[in-house]
C-alpha cells in the first residue's frame, strides 16, 4: 500500500512538472468573504469556466487555483449567495479576495439567474453532511431551540439510542468514536442537560461538517465519524447584536470589528434557568433547599490579519451544567482554548497552526452537618496539542496536504474523598498519560476531467507514558470472566515509555463524473482510536470516564469501504440525491465482564473484553435546495453487530444502537414573505435492549435472569414522531440612503425579529424511551413487570423569538 | 408571578420530569426453568445455643411476567456436611419448599458444604465458609435537630447512627472483609410510611427493596491496604443503614418515639459479597424508571455457587453462611 502511495504521489508530480513546460501557469489565491459581514465563506466553489477547472475554499476561506496565462472568467459560487463573476487577465501569480452578497428568499420564481456548484457531485468528499446555520435554523427544535447535535441525528448514518440521550451514533458506532471538534479543539461531552441540547450555541457557529467515512488524512483519533464544528469569527464590518428568548434557556450573542476591519469578535453566552423560574415553587421545599438545575456557556472568539500573509484567531468555550441541592449535587463541564495562525508562504501554500487546549471535568458529592460528613468524587481528562497543516496547491491537477499532530493526554479517572464525622478518608485512581502524535501526507488528484484520486496515508503513534502503572493481568480469566491483576510495576520516569502503538492509517477516495449532474464515489479508510469512553450503558452518562490505550488495551482499528451513486435532478439541480453503501469492520471493540465495575476499580481493565465489530448498510438522501419548499429525505437501512468472548455465547449480536430503518422527512415551505412553515418527521426502528425472560426468588427478592445469557434479545417498539414549527418575521423595513453612524439610530432600521411556534411531537406519540424490568412490592411480595418510559409521551410546545441589530 | 409563565414552567417541568410510564407486555419468551436454591447457615454468638435453625429454601424459577406461581421443590434431600465430608445434619422438610437444620451449630471458620438430591435424580453441590465477626459497637439514637422545619413544625423523633468498625488485618483468607447489613424496625404506632406500612409491633419488621441490599467491603471503605487498619464505616453507607438521604438528615424524623430499631451485620465470604452486589445491580438496574433506563447496564445473570454434581444443568441462587452481629436500640419519648 505504502510503495503505491509514494509511486502515485511521484506520478502525479511528474506528470504535472511535464504539463508546466507545457504552457506556463500562474496560480490565482486568496479569500471568500460574506460581503455583509465579513464572514469567510468555506466550500464556497471557485470555477475558471474557460478551463473547466475548480477548486473550493477551504476550512478559513482560503483557496488557490493554477490556471494557463491569459484572460479567465472566475465564477465565486456558494449555495445561498449570489453567483459573483470575475473577469480576470492572468499574466501573473495573483491575490484575489473577494466577498459576494447573500441571495434574497425568492418567493415567486424558481432561481435561474444562479448557477448550481453541484458541489455535491462534483466534489471528492462523500459520506459527508455539511449544516450550514441557516439550514439549521429551518429545521422544528425541541423548545424551539435550535440544536446542532439533535440536527445532524436526521442525517442518513446518524441515529442516537434515545431522545434526550447524549451524543449520537454513526454508522453503526459508539458515541465515544465520534470526534466533536470546535475549532479545531475536542470536546468530550458535547450535551447539555443530560443531551436535550449541545453545547454548541448556534449563534455562534457558522459551518458543520460531518465526515462518516472518507475521512480525510488531516484527521485521525476516532473511528466513526469527525464533527467539525466552526465557529463564526465576527461580524468585521460593524458591531452587531443577536439573541433569542426562548422557554428553556435565552442567547445573546455580540460581535463586531477590530482596528477597522483587521480582524473581528464575537462572544456568546446562553444561560438556562429553570432554576431560577421555579424558586417560588420549591424555595419552601426543603427537599429542594439549594436546588441548582442550570446550565450555561460562554463561547468567544477573535482574529485579527497581520498583513496580507497572516491571520491569527483565538477562540474558547466555556460551559458548565449543574445538578442538585444543597446536600447532594453533581456537575460537569468542558472548556476548550485554540489558537490558529494562518499563514500564506506563497500563493501556492498555506499553512495553519493549531495549538489547543482541551478539560472535560465532572464533580459528584453530598454534604451534611456543616461539611462534617462529606464526599466528593472528581474525574476528567486534558489535552494539550499543537497541529500544523499544510496545503500546497501544486497545480491546477495535484493538491497535497500534509501535516501532523501531537497531543498530550492526562486522564484522571477518578478520586474520592470521605469525611465521615470529622474523620478524613481520601482514595485517587492514579492519573494516566499518553501522547498521540500523527503525520500525513495525501494528493487530490485530478487524474482526467471526470476522474478525481485522493490517496493519503495518516501514520499515528499512541504512547502511553509515566509517572505511572503498568499493571499484568493472568491470560486466564477467573469463573466471573474477571483477568484478575497479577503485578503492578510503578513507572517513576516523567515521559517513560510504558506501551508504543503504531498505526498506518491508508485513506483512499476515488470519485468518477457520469456526467455534469451525476458521479460515482468510492472510498476505503483505516482509523486507529486511542483513547476510549468506558461505559456500559445505552446512552452515556456525564460521569462516564475516559481512559487511554495501554498495555492492557489496544487501539480500537477501524476499516470502511463506501460506495457512492450521487446524482442531481432539475434544470438548476433543484434536487440532489445519492446513495450509499459502507461496510465496516472494527477490531480491539470494548466491552465489559458481567456486573463489571466500572466506577473507581483500581482494576477496571482486568473487567474489560476485547471483541470485534462490524456494521453495514444503505443511506438514501434526497435533498430539494430550491423553490418555496426546501428540505431533505434521509433513509438508513443498516445493521450494527458485535462479537466478543464470553458475551452472547461467543456469537455475533446486535449492538445497542442498531437500527434497521432510520427515516427522516424535514421539509419547510416559506408561504408569505413573512411567513413559512416547517416540519419533521422522523420514525426508527426499535433498538435491541437486554430485557429478562425468566425470574427466580431469592430472599424475598425477584432476580431477574436470562438463561442461556443472550445480549440484547429483546427490540423495544419502533419510533415515530412528527414535529410542527411556524415562523413569523418582521416586516422588510425600507432602509435609508445613508445608514446612520449611530449604532442605536441605525438598529432601528437594521432590528430584525422572528417568533417560532409549534410543537415537537405534535401526535403525542408515546415513543419508548427506555424499556425496563420494574420491581414492586405488594405485602412484601415482589411483582415484577416490564415498564415503558416514554419521555415527551404528549406535543411540546416550541415558542422561541430571536431578534438582531 | 402571573398565571400564564406558572403554567408554563409547570408543563416543561412535567414533560421532563413526569414523562409517561406504562406497563407493557412483550413476547421474551419462556427460557429453561431452573433449580433455585436460597439458603444460609448462620453463626449468631447472641443465639449461642442455636435455638433459631437455619433454612434452605429450594425453589424453580418462572416466567418473568408470572406474578401469581412460585414453584418450590418439596421433595428433596438435603444435607450438611463439613470440609472432610462428614455429614453433619439432614435437614428437616417444613413445607413451601423449606429445610430447617436441626442439630448443627455453625462456627466460625467453619466449612459447610451442602448436599441436594432431587427426585428427578439430579445432585447438586454448593459449599460456604463463614468469616470473624465485625466490630459491631454500638447503636444509638439520636434524635432530629430542628423541632420546627421550613414547612411547620417537625414531629418528634430523630434517626439512629451505627458505631461499627471494620476489623484490622485481612480477614476472609486474606482476601478482605466483607459484609452485608440489614435493619429491622418494629413501629410503635402504626405510621402511614412508604417503608413499614403494617402496625408489626410484635415483630421485627424488614424492608424488602433493593436499595437494603447494604453492602460493604474493604475496598469500598478505602482500605485495601496490605494490612488494613482498624476504621469506621463510612458515611453513606451509615446513612444507607438508616434507610434515609443525606440531604433529609435533618430535617425529617425518620423514627419516632417508641419505635425500636435493629441492624444486623453479617460477614460474608467475598464471593457471596459478589453474589449479593451482583443481585443489588440487577435490582437496582433501571429501577429507578425513567432516564435509569436508558442508564441501565445490559442485564447480566447473577453468579451462583450452586453446581450441577451429575448434571449439565445449571441452577441459581446461593448457599451462604456467615457471622452475625447485631445490636438494636428504642427511641425515646424526649
Amino acid at each position: 500500500m505504502k510503495i503505491y502511495f509514494y509511486k502515485m504521489l511521484v506520478l502525479g508530480s511528474f506528470f504535472s512538472a511535464s504539463q508546466l513546460f507545457a504552457q506556463q501557469k500562474f496560480a490565482i489565491s486568496g479569500y471568500i468573504k460574506d460581503k455583509t459581514n465579513g464572514e469567510v465563506l468555506i466550500g464556497a466553489t471557485v470555477v475558471a469556466k474557460e478551463n473547466n477547472a475548480a477548486t473550493s475554499t477551504n476550512a478559513y476561506g482560503f483557496y488557490s487555483i493554477s490556471l494557463p496565462q491569459g484572460p479567465h472568467t472566475i465564477l465565486i459560487q456558494y449555495v445561498g449567495y449570489k453567483t459573483l463573476t470575475k473577469i480576470i487577465e492572468l499574466n501573473a501569480n495573483q491575490s484575489l479576495n473577494l466577498e459576494i452578497e447573500e441571495e434574497g428568499v425568492q418567493l415567486n420564481e424558481v432561481e435561474v439567474s444562479s448557477e448550481r456548484p453541484d458541489a455535491n457531485v462534483k466534489s471528492m468528499e462523500m459520506s459527508v453532511n455539511k449544516l450550514d446555520i441557516k439550514q439549521l435554523t429551518k429545521i422544528p427544535a425541541l423548545f424551539g431551540e435550535v440544536d446542532v447535535i439533535r440536527s445532524i441525528q436526521l442525517l442518513p448514518g446518524v441515529s442516537t439510542v434515545g431522545e434526550g440521550a447524549s451524543g449520537f451514533n454513526v454508522r453503526g458506532g459508539t458515541i465515544d468514536q465520534n470526534l466533536i471538534l470546535l475549532d479545531e479543539a475536542p470536546v468530550y461531552n458535547s450535551s447539555h442537560l443530560f443531551g436535550f441540547f449541545s453545547v454548541f450555541n448556534p449563534d455562534a457557529v457558522k459551518d458543520v461538517k460531518l465526515f462518516k467515512g472518507g475521512i480525510p488524512a488531516q484527521y485521525g483519533g476516532r473511528l466513526a465519524s469527525i464533527l467539525d464544528v466552526r465557529l463564526k469569527e465576527g461580524n468585521s464590518k460593524r458591531f452587531a447584536v443577536q439573541g433569542g428568548v426562548g422557554l428553556i434557556f435565552s442567547r445573546l450573542t455580540l460581535e463586531g470589528p477590530l482596528n477597522k476591519g483587521k480582524g473581528s469578535w464575537i462572544l456568546a453566552g446562553r444561560r438556562s434557568y429553570a432554576d431560577v423560574l421555579a424558586i417560588p415553587y420549591t424555595s419552601s421545599q426543603p427537599d429542594f433547599k439549594g436546588l441548582r438545575l442550570n446550565f450555561y456557556d460562554l463561547t468567544a472568539k477573535a482574529n485579527y490579519t497581520f498583513g496580507a500573509k497572516d491571520k491569527l484567531f483565538v477562540s474558547g468555550y466555556l460551559g458548565r451544567d449543574e445538578f442538585g441541592i444543597a446536600a447532594f449535587g453533581f456537575n460537569w463541564g468542558n472548556t476548550t482554548f485554540s489558537t490558529r495562525w494562518n499563514h500564506i508562504f506563497n500563493d501556492k501554500l498555506f499553512m495553519n497552526l493549531t495549538a489547543f487546549y482541551s478539560n472535560y471535568d465532572y464533580n459528584l458529592g453530598a454534604e451534611t452537618s456543616g461539611g462534617r460528613n462529606k464526599f466528593l468524587r472528581k474525574a476528567n481528562i486534558i489535552n494539550y496539542s499543537v497541529k500544523p497543516d499544510f496545503t500546497w496547491y501544486l497545480n491546477s491537477k495535484n493538491t497535497i496536504s500534509f501535516g501532523g499532530q501531537i497531543i498530550y493526554h492526562t486522564f484522571k479517572p477518578g478520586s474520592l474523598e470521605l469525611i465521615s464525622d470529622g474523620r478524613s478518608t481520601s482514595r485517587s485512581l492514579p492519573d494516566k498519560l499518553a501522547v498521540e502524535s500523527a503525520v500525513y501526507l495525501a494528493n487530490e488528484q485530478t487524474i482526467t476531467p471526470r476522474f478525481t484520486v485522493n490517496y493519503g496515508l495518516r501514520f499515528s503513534m499512541f504512547n502511553y507514558i509515566g509517572k505511572g502503572f503498568k499493571q499484568i493481568y493472568a491470560d486466564q480469566r477467573l469463573a466471573n470472566g474477571i483477568r484478575p491483576l497479577i503485578s503492578t510495576d510503578t513507572i517513576n520516569g516523567d515521559f517513560q515509555n510504558i506501551q508504543t502503538y503504531l498505526n498506518p492509517e491508508p485513506r483512499l477516495s476515488m470519485k468518477y463524473e457520469l456526467t455534469d449532474k451525476s458521479s460515482v464515489k468510492a472510498s476505503y479508510m483505516r482509523t486507529a482510536q486511542y483513547i476510549h469512553l468506558i461505559s456500559n450503558t445505552a446512552a452515556s452518562i456525564p460521569l462516564d470516564t475516559w481512559t487511554p490505550s495501554t498495555n492492557n488495551i489496544k487501539p480500537q482499528l477501524g476499516d470502511q469501504v463506501a460506495v457512492g451513486y450521487f446524482r442531481n435532478f432539475g434544470l438548476n439541480s433543484d434536487f440532489e440525491t445519492s446513495i450509499e453503501g459502507f461496510y465496516k469492520n472494527m477490531q480491539n471493540q470494548i466491552d465489559y465482564v458481567d456486573g463489571a465495575d466500572l466506577q473507581l476499580n483500581e482494576k477496571l481493565e482486568g473487567e474489560l473484553i476485547t471483541g470485534k465489530g462490524r456494521a453495514y448498510g444503505l443511506e438514501f438522501f434526497v435533498k430539494k435546495n430550491t423553490g418555496k419548499l426546501t428540505g431533505w429525505i434521509s433513509y438508513t437501512l443498516s445493521r450494527s453487530e458485535r462479537l466478543a468472548n464470553g458475551v452472547n455465547n461467543d456469537k455475533w449480536y446486535p449492538s445497542r444502537f442498531d437500527k434497521t430503518h432510520n427515516l427522516s422527512i424535514v421539509a419547510s415551505y416559506q408561504l408569505t414573505e413573512r411567513w413559512s412553515l416547517s416540519s419533521n418527521a422522523v420514525f426508527g426502528s426499535g433498538t435491541p435492549v437486554n430485557l429478562p425472560t425468566n425470574k427466580y426468588y431469592f430472599e424475598g427478592y425477584a432476580a431477574p435472569q436470562n438463561p442461556g445469557e443472550p445480549r440484547n434479545n429483546i427490540r423495544i417498539p419502533n419510533y415515530y414522531r412528527l414535529d410542527f414549527t411556524a415562523t413569523l418575521k418582521n416586516k422588510k423595513r425600507v432602509m435609508p440612503e445613508e445608514m446612520p453612524t449611530n449604532f442605536f439610530k441605525a438598529a432601528k432600521y437594521r432590528y430584525e425579529w422572528e417568533l417560532i411556534f409549534g410543537f415537537y411531537n405534535i401526535l403525542g406519540s408515546q415513543n419508548p424511551f427506555a424499556i425496563y424490568p420494574s420491581i414492586t412490592f405488594q405485602n412484601d411480595r415482589p411483582r415484577t413487570e416490564l415498564k415503558q418510559f416514554s419521555l415527551f409521551g404528549f406535543p411540546i410546545p416550541a415558542l422561541t423569538y430571536n431578534f438582531k441589530f | 408571578m402571573n398565571h400564564p409563565i406558572k403554567y408554563s414552567i409547570l408543563f416543561i417541568l412535567f414533560g421532563l420530569l413526569s414523562a409517561c410510564i406504562k406497563t407493557i407486555n412483550i413476547d421474551a419468551g419462556l427460557g429453561e426453568i431452573q433449580v433455585v436454591v436460597d439458603g444460609l447457615l448462620v453463626y449468631n454468638p447472641n443465639d449461642p445455643a442455636k435455638l433459631i435453625p437455619d433454612t434452605i429454601k429450594i425453589g424453580r424459577s418462572v416466567d418473568y411476567l408470572d406474578n401469581t406461581s412460585r414453584p418450590v421443590i418439596n421433595d428433596a434431600v438435603v444435607i450438611v456436611k463439613d470440609s472432610l465430608l462428614q455429614v453433619l445434619d439432614t435437614l428437616k422438610f417444613i413445607g413451601e419448599g423449606k429445610y430447617i437444620t436441626s442439630k448443627i451449630k455453625p462456627v466460625i471458620d467453619g466449612i459447610y458444604i451442602l448436599n441436594m438430591y432431587l427426585s428427578t435424580g439430579e445432585h447438586y453441590r454448593a459449599s460456604s465458609y463463614i468469616n470473624r465477626l465485625a466490630d459491631f459497637r454500638r447503636l444509638y439514637a439520636v434524635d432530629t435537630i430542628r423541632t420546627v422545619g421550613p414547612v411547620g413544625p417537625v414531629p418528634k423523633g430523630g434517626f439512629v447512627v451505627l458505631d461499627a468498625w471494620d476489623v484490622a488485618g485481612q480477614g476472609d483468607r486474606n482476601q478482605g472483609d466483607n459484609y452485608r447489613f440489614k435493619y429491622f424496625v418494629k413501629r410503635k404506632f402504626n405510621l402511614d410510611n412508604p417503608y413499614f406500612k403494617k402496625n408489626l409491633n410484635t415483630e421485627w419488621q424488614f424492608y424488602y427493596q433493593p436499595d437494603n441490599l447494604i453492602l460493604a467491603s474493604e475496598s469500598s471503605q478505602g482500605n485495601r491496604n496490605p494490612i488494613s487498619i482498624e476504621a469506621p464505616f463510612n458515611l453513606p453507607l451509615k446513612l444507607a443503614v438508616m434507610g434515609v438521604e443525606p440531604a433529609i438528615l435533618e430535617d425529617k424524623p425518620i423514627y419516632f418515639p417508641g419505635d425500636s430499631i435493629k441492624v444486623q451485620i453479617y460477614s460474608v465470604t467475598e464471593e457471596h459479597l459478589f453474589f449479593y452486589n451482583r443481585l443489588r445491580t440487577e435490582l437496582l438496574n433501571g429501577a429507578g424508571g425513567g432516564f435509569s433506563g436508558l442508564f441501565a447496564t445490559p442485564i447480566a445473570n447473577v453468579p451462583t455457587n450452586v453446581l450441577g454434581v451429575n448434571t449439565d444443568k445449571k441452577a441459581l441462587g446461593w448457599f451462604g453462611a456467615a457471622s452475625v452481629a447485631e445490636k438494636s436500640v428504642e427511641m425515646i419519648d424526649y
